[in-house]
């Protein structure tokens, strides 16, 4: 694909983004109906993640994550979720010296669900989904001067399938699945000695040359199984197993692979 | 409770199964020989048997290059004899042999080969000239700065301090780098202490910058690159357009192994004189002989060797007795500096140089 309609998929894509947001909020703030219940949702998790920047080395890098969530979700039969994860750690190969490399990451994705099945204490929502992610990583040991970074707007779906079992508590199965989307990825081969380290270059770096692409560009699968009891007043504790895969590439590239298994402690609040 | 045990499973054999597609690989690919590839440039393919070198103790060399740990990094091995190529392996990726990449602290080098060119051009005028003399509204500021001279900084003996970790990235992006190198304290008087650093070689390439009127990086292209049939290049410059002295030069390995040639050749490239050979025999001598340095040339005497070296195992190695040059490159940005010197030059050389009947 050339550069310019690689360009005018990406503004396109964009664009179409953001209508559907517009389209999507909208309903969000005048099409719910009095008997829905909003929550917001906190949460701590610890992760494992592996790694592997291929635009570096052919290693798995792996390591501890520590990640901060929120959530925020409208129920009712047209459903809304918000998801806000910050998460950071340090990851290293077996064959690591020196600390390692640290790894930063951001997701933020919405999704509005509909009822597609309810049975029993069964209820099955799915809908479109469209996130915002971003991983940024600086491999000490191995590029002392170069930030890596995968960077992705991605549309794709979300599946919810929530279990009623009794006294309050439900077991809910999530299922996110990104497969198209724009990816910005660092240089293969880059020509230049440093990166520069400040705030503003990094956001506009991991920001830049995004590449339009299908599944071989953008494929980002998450899955949750959550436990949630009452806790006290109107509140509930969570207790939630996820584990996502992403990989993101663009031409003349080669791909960044991310694996993330963690254990989350949760407050509805 | 069935479906719940159905999307148990499923989640954990999704999980199962991207978890297997991400194993650790080989660094390097697999050995598949060391005959040069016929392209169209300036090089002239030959087979270590013409040109009377062991091919089994070369054969060795590049096995043991490929196969072991300590070369984990390595992209290429290139290896010229009587001025034709005789063995040449790309260790990571094949088409690396068109790609140009940072070769560090050889870009000192090329600043050393540069001076010489300037120096016989009557660019610059003599060694002992002080840096004061071609720019010196600088030294308003630093005074006590106003004895360096040009082959202090040839020979890393401007007596200013210099620490990589604390000192690079500053260095990197100053606005006015100059001003920047000179703000530097005075580790002694200058022309004393040896201290190896990038600021030295950045101050050599200003000076040639202030009386050639362009950047070095220019000067090179006009002086060396072209001459040399390099046209695929990149020579970084700091934010005030000043070229790199002591880093960040961008070059493929063939065109390293020209450079190389070059030098064996006492200057000639093609019957054409580059560098005055008496520079090249000045600059490949011991200047500072408890550290092995020229200027800017590493001199290995107990090998007859000199050499190009930079960060991550870059080099260009010259040896005249043999009519030898040998190109190492390798990944540049890697911290452990454990590739440098005390591997490929410190074992393998020897090897190679061995295998030169």
């Amino acid at each position: 694909m050339s550069t310019s309609s690689t360009n005018a998929a990406c503004r396109a894509l964009r664009f179409s983004v953001f209508i559907a947001l517009l389209f999507l909020f909208h309903n969000t703030l005048h099409g719910q109906n009095e008997t829905d219940v909003s929550r917001h949702a906190l949460g701590y998790s610890l992760g494992f993640a592996r790694i592997k920047e291929e635009n570096l080395l052919p290693k798995v890098h792996s390591g501890v994550l520590h990640a901060l969530n929120y959530e925020f979700q409208v129920q009712g039969n047209l459903s809304h979720s918000v998801i806000v994860q910050l998460a950071y750690g340090t990851v290293s190969t077996d064959i690591t010296r020196d600390e390692g490399a640290f790894n930063a990451r951001l997701l933020v994705s919405y999704s509005p669900q509909f009822v597609v099945r309810r049975a029993g204490g069964m209820t099955y929502c799915m809908g479109p989904m469209i996130a915002y992610s971003s991983s940024l990583a600086e491999y000490q040991t191995w590029d002392e001067a170069h930030a890596y970074w995968g960077t992705a707007l991605s549309l794709g779906m979300s599946n919810v399938m929530s279990l009623d079992i009794g006294s309050a508590r439900d077991l809910t199965f999530r299922l996110d699945c990104s497969l198209l989307g724009i990816t910005s990825r660092p240089d293969r081969f880059r020509l230049y000695a440093n990166e520069r380290w400040t705030f503003s270059n990094l956001v506009k770096i991991m920001n830049s040359g995004f590449q339009y692409g299908f599944t071989e560009g953008v494929f980002q699968l998450a899955t949750t199984a959550r436990y949630r009891t009452p806790l006290f007043s109107s509140k509930s504790l969570t207790l939630s197993c996820s584990f996502s895969y992403s990989r993101l590439n663009v031409d003349g590239g080669k791909p960044l692979r991310e694996i993330v298994t963690s254990l989350e402690i949760g407050l509805w609040l | 409770m069935r479906t719940r045990e159905y999307v148990t499973g499923l989640a954990a054999a999704v999980c199962m199964m991207f978890a297997a597609c991400m194993e650790d690989e080989p660094f390097k690919r697999p050995y598949e020989g060391l005959a040069p590839r016929q392209l169209a440039d300036d090089w002239v393919v030959s087979t270590p048997e013409h040109e009377h070198v062991n091919r089994q103790k070369l054969e060795q060399v590049f096995q043991i290059a490929y196969r072991e740990d300590r070369f984990r990094l390595l992209r290429s091995v290139t290896i010229v004899r009587n001025g034709k190529l005789v063995a040449e392996s790309y260790a990571q990726d094949t088409d690396d042999i068109y790609r140009i990449q940072n070769v560090k602290s050889v870009t000192k080098t090329f600043t050393s080969i540069l001076t010489g060119i300037a120096l016989h051009e009557k660019i610059l005028d003599s060694l002992n000239q002080p840096l004061s003399s071609i720019f010196p509204e600088y030294f308003d500021a630093h005074p006590d700065k106003k004895g360096i001279t040009l082959r202090h900084a040839l020979t890393m003996r401007t007596g200013l301090y210099y620490n990589d970790e604390e000192h690079a990235y500053k260095f990197r992006f100053s606005n006015n780098v100059i001003d920047y190198i000179l703000a530097s304290p005075l580790n002694g008087p200058p022309g004393v202490r040896f201290f190896y650093s990038d600021d030295n070689p950045t101050l050599v390439s200003y000076a040639i910058q202030r009386k050639y009127g362009r950047p070095m990086a220019d000067f090179a292209n006009e002086v060396l690159f072209k001459p040399l049939g390099i046209t695929d290049w990149i020579w970084e410059s700091h934010n005030d357009n000043i070229s790199f002295g002591g880093s960040n030069m961008y070059l493929k390995p063939r065109d390293m192994a020209k450079v190389g040639q070059m030098l064996l050749q006492n200057g000639v490239w093609k019957g054409r004189r580059i560098v005055d050979s008496a520079w090249i025999a000045e600059a490949t001598r011991l200047q500072v002989p408890e550290y092995g340095y020229g200027y800017y040339f590493w001199v290995l005497e107990a090998l007859g060797v000199y050499q190009a070296s930079g960060h991550g195992g870059q080099s260009i190695i010259v040896v005249p007795s043999k009519e030898l040059v040998v190109v190492v490159t390798a990944w540049p940005y890697m911290t452990d500096t454990g590739w440098l010197r005390d591997n490929f030059e410190g074992t393998l050389l020897k090897d190679v140089i061995a295998a030169c009947e």
